[in-house]
């Protein structure tokens, strides 16, 4: 199963990247907006995680781009800060599966990852 | 010697040239400094990306360590983290890791910052005498949770540099939530919003429970503690202090009576709007603004007499506001304004379609 | 006997007036180190994001007029759309624009027409239209269409429509750095007894830079002569003349590309004054009248970062327009608030600030082309003692080039955009040609904006734009109409 992780912060990226690695995912990592609007594209994979603030392009843009892709079905899930329920809204508007707050747990950002890839 | 002369004598062509040569020496010399500076800033760029890679891999890997015992350090890397500028990277992805991470990772964070000797690092810091240094020394160490620093850094909550004060409240807050505003009674100096703001982020992730010494602010000399104190039970529902609330309003500072308006509104009962009517002919333009926002949220029928005189201000702004609160909390609201409209289009037509628009999207 | 008088009047006016010219590079020199030094280290341990976050931050409505800006307004409105920060309203002023700039952001954003009550608390050409998207993605832009009024006309309307409490002034093709905004909010956060009414921010000059998307991605010296040595006079000016002054809390001057105001006082103020070409300024000068009338502590915060990328003229007939329209906006400006010229009701502002404006900025170009025909007058009279002429002359240069290179240096310790050392110093060679080429050009169209102030034109003349292509070259230009 292909992860595609768009997040800035290079530590939170790594830790990401290591714990799906673990857990048998395949990681595709992209450090901003603008490459993950790229490697999207490329690599067409089976779940996408964006940060809602990310250099070059909001995550609401990779939201729209993913749920634009109709030859495949990809679920979104975001990371949002804790008190931005608005842009959180806002992404389920453009059709996000799920959120996650910051500061979230690993294990639990798994769990959902699970449960998106089981539909 | 007539002044002219004497001035005259004193210009000469050679002492101007000698400050002319002066004058290209400093700025040779300053050119040489900006290369030197450039190149030491691309060397420095290059060292950090090497580091930046391998910290954040065996950090990564050393977070998600189920175990919590003790992480094995290789010998490069601790040879790496010997330079001051790499450990203060570790600091910082650290920190920035306690921001996003909760759980296991969380608790591993504390645990390597200790174990790779960081902590070091941060105390230094706090000891330091410069002020930017202290208040990142206190910040490190509550981000890194460093408990039992508490009792020292509480001494600088009253602090007469803001940085410093800043990031002691702000510590006393993340250690002990509620508990650390306590510097709220014996505070000085302002309370700015920027910092009110980062201490009810701080706030954010406790549960709301009853704050016990928000009666001595609500009262207090300070503004700026009434201020926050305002803020305080508009966010955390303090019912206690609905009377002191009610005081504020005859403040004689126009923000901490605009806040009272909002917090007022957001405990209220039946008497509210009675009670901000009461004040509304008294008050500023922009206050006046805010009560009429405020009884768009709670208020009701009862309020159409009041509301209806309100849409005849001759400030546009109050008229609209004043239309707004009438369409959505009148039975008949809508009826209202549109046979307003229709007596007077110009400019209550405007005001309709516009209120008409926001409210039933 | 008065031929004598005359002459010695003027040899001592300039000298006087020379040295405390110098004295004050000098004192600006040395406050700006100061003032950036404290900025740097307070910079270091805020976390802006905290701003993004919460439901606290003062809430922004960002106002860009745009004219005949069709080449590149989809790209702009795009990147102000995504901008860090909460609380925010993107108002772009379509001011009677003759292009497709409206039709193409209607359709690009999925703009329908609303009804909206327009309240004219500043007196403003008539709105057409308000303008809101479809789409929720978009819900932070507003579009608004009116009768071409000018700048200060469409900025008047958007603080009409704003509805929240911290206006941010722009040029619609300024790039913004993403956290732009959380940064010249935060000065608004951090008062106490003094109020903010403004914060300036730095400009810096966006040519040669690669830019796609609305977002700069790399940044390169400008390759154009003229847009060179504008950023070379942009770094000295902002990082170095606004800097001390902010210490003073005496500045003067916001730049139009890129300023943030309290509504507020902006509105008690009067809004902007569409009979001056330069609006800027003169809002900042009377906004601190104002304060100073009302007897209320103020300050006007000044950001060092470098938040705001602009495209600066390239050829010499738009920059000689540009350097015309600026001193008739100060003479102005100047004009209209003479009475605080000296007066103590008015403070530092009063005392030291107006009048440094109005000898060393104001008058400094008159002065300089007189003392250039006082000169060929002593040539032609054979007075002129050319021993010390010289020595005078190799001074002032050396003088020129040491604070340029300290305004380099000041540039490159703090927040350094030019890495390259060969970026360095190809802008410090092109400096050795300022007092040769450029400084004499600059007096040369201020002297002609004093002429054509006489005159009483009152145009902005037509600024044509290049717009911001994919790294944009010194060819093919994009006409506008």
């Amino acid at each position: 199963m292909k992860v595609l992780v768009a997040e800035d912060d290079s530590l939170i990226q790594k830790t990401v990247e290591l714990k799906l690695k673990k857990e048998g995912f395949e990681v595709i990592c992209c450090n901003d907006g603008k490459e993950a609007l790229e490697k999207i594209e490329e690599h067409m994979p089976d779940i996408v995680l964006t940060d809602m603030m990310m250099p070059y392009a909001s995550g609401l843009e990779i939201v729209a781009k993913v749920k634009s892709i109709t030859s495949k079905k990809i679920p979104v899930i975001v990371f949002s800060t804790m008190g931005q329920e608005n842009i959180v809204e806002e992404a389920f508007a453009l059709g996000a599966d799920d959120y996650v707050t910051k500061p979230f747990s690993l294990t639990e950002l798994t769990i959902r990852i699970k449960r998106q890839l089981k539909r | 010697m007539s002044p002219k002369e004497t001035f005259l004598g004193f210009i000469t062509a050679e002492r101007l040239y000698a400050v002319s040569i002066v004058f290209g020496c400093v700025t040779a010399l300053i050119v040489l400094m900006i290369y030197t500076y450039l190149y030491q800033k691309k060397r420095r760029f290059f060292t950090k990306q090497k580091i930046a890679a391998k910290l954040d891999e065996w950090i990564g890997e050393a977070l998600l360590d189920e175990e919590g015992g003790h992480t094995y350090v290789t010998s490069d890397l601790q040879e790496e983290l010997q330079l001051h500028v790499n450990r203060q990277f570790a600091i910082d992805q650290l920190i920035s890791t306690r921001k996003n991470l909760t759980g296991r990772a969380a608790t591993n964070i504390s645990r390597l910052y200790e174990q790779l000797d960081l902590r070091d690092d941060s105390l230094w810091k706090f000891h330091n005498k410069r002020w930017d240094r202290k208040a990142k020394g206190i910040y490190e160490l509550y981000m890194m949770n460093q408990l039992d620093m508490r009792e020292e850094i509480a001494a600088y909550t009253n602090s007469r540099n803001e940085h410093i004060r800043a990031e002691a409240q702000t510590a006393l807050i993340t250690f002990s939530g509620f508990e650390g505003l306590s510097f709220l009674d014996e505070l000085a100096y302002p309370l700015t919003d920027w910092q009110q703001l980062k201490i009810l982020e701080q706030l954010k992730a406790l549960t709301p429970q009853d704050i016990p010494g928000i009666i001595r602010w609500i009262r207090s000399v300070n503004e700026y503690v009434v201020l926050f104190a305002l803020r305080l039970a508009e966010i955390y529902y303090q019912l206690q202090v609905h009377d002191d609330v009610v005081h504020c309003l005859d403040h004689p500072s126009d923000r901490i009576r605009h806040q009272a308006i909002i917090t007022l509104a957001r405990l209220a009962n039946l008497s509210t709007s009675g009670i901000l009517m009461q004040h509304y002919p008294a008050e500023t333009q922009a206050n006046k603004r805010t009560i009429l926002q405020q009884i768009f949220k709670i208020g009701g029928d009862e309020e159409l007499a009041f509301l209806d005189a309100e849409l005849n201000n001759p400030d546009d702004l109050l008229k609209l506001e004043s239309a707004r609160a009438i369409a959505r909390n009148c039975s008949n609201g809508f009826d209202v304004l549109a046979a307003r409209a229709q007596m007077q289009p110009e400019p209550y037509l405007a005001i309709y379609n516009h209120v008409k628009y926001e409210l039933k999207r | 006997m008065i031929y004598e008088i005359a002459l010695d009047l003027l040899t001592y006016g300039i000298f006087a007036y020379s040295s405390v010219l110098l004295l004050s590079y000098l004192a600006i020199g040395i406050f700006s180190i100061g003032e950036t030094q404290k900025y740097m280290r307070a910079n270091d341990i805020t976390d802006y994001r905290l701003l993004v976050s919460s439901p606290h931050d003062p809430s922004v409505s960002i106002l860009a007029p745009a004219y005949n800006e069709g080449a590149t307004i989809i790209e702009n409105v795009r990147s102000l759309l995504s901008l860090y920060y909460n609380h925010l309203e993107v108002i772009i002023i379509n001011d009677g624009s003759k292009d497709d700039s409206l039709q193409k952001l209607i359709d690009a954003y999925d703009l329908e027409k609303i009804d909206f009550f327009v309240r004219y608390q500043i007196k403003t050409k008539e709105v057409r239209g308000v303008y809101k998207s479809r789409n929720p993605v978009y819900k932070k832009l507003v579009v608004v269409d009116k009768v071409n009024g000018g700048k200060a006309d469409a900025l008047n309307v958007g603080i009409n429509i704003s509805s929240h409490d911290v206006i941010m002034c722009i040029d619609v093709d300024c790039i913004l750095e993403q956290d732009s905004l959380m940064k010249m909010i935060k000065p608004f956060m951090d008062e106490t007894d003094m109020k903010v009414i403004a914060t300036g921010g730095v400009v810096r000059i966006a040519n040669s830079c690669e830019i796609k998307d609305g977002r700069l991605i790399k940044v390169n010296l400008p390759r154009n002569y003229f847009a060179r040595m504008q950023s070379l006079e942009y770094i000295r000016a902002f990082l170095l003349g606004r800097m001390a002054w902010a210490r003073l809390n005496g500045l003067l001057l916001i730049s139009g590309a890129f300023g943030a105001f309290s509504k507020d006082i902006a509105i008690k103020a009067g809004g902007y004054d569409h009979n001056t070409v330069g609006e800027d300024m003169e809002l900042v000068v009377r906004m601190r009248r104002y304060m100073e009338e009302q007897n209320v502590k103020y300050k006007v915060a000044y950001i060092p970062d470098p938040l705001c990328w602009t495209e600066a003229p390239e050829s010499k007939k738009i920059l000689g327009r540009q350097r015309n329209r600026w001193t008739r906006g100060t003479i102005e400006t100047l004009k209209f608030h003479k009475v605080m010229f000296f007066n103590p009701k008015y403070g530092l502002l009063g005392m030291v600030s107006y009048p440094y404006w109005f000898f060393f900025e104001m008058l400094a170009p008159l002065i300089e082309f007189f003392g250039m025909i006082a000169f060929l007058l002593m040539v032609c009279l054979q007075v002129i003692d050319w021993r010390i002429f010289v020595a005078l002359l190799v001074f002032t240069i050396t003088f020129g080039y040491m604070y340029s290179a300290f305004a380099a240096l000041m540039e490159v310790v703090t927040f350094n955009q030019y890495r390259r050392r060969t970026d360095m110093m190809k802008l410090l060679l092109t400096a050795l040609t300022e007092p040769f080429y450029f400084h004499p050009f600059g007096v040369w169209s201020a002297i002609k904006g004093y002429i054509d102030l006489i005159r009483k034109k009152k145009s902005w003349g037509e600024m044509t734009r290049q717009g911001f292509g994919p790294a944009a070259t010194a060819t093919a230009p994009v006409k506008k109409s």
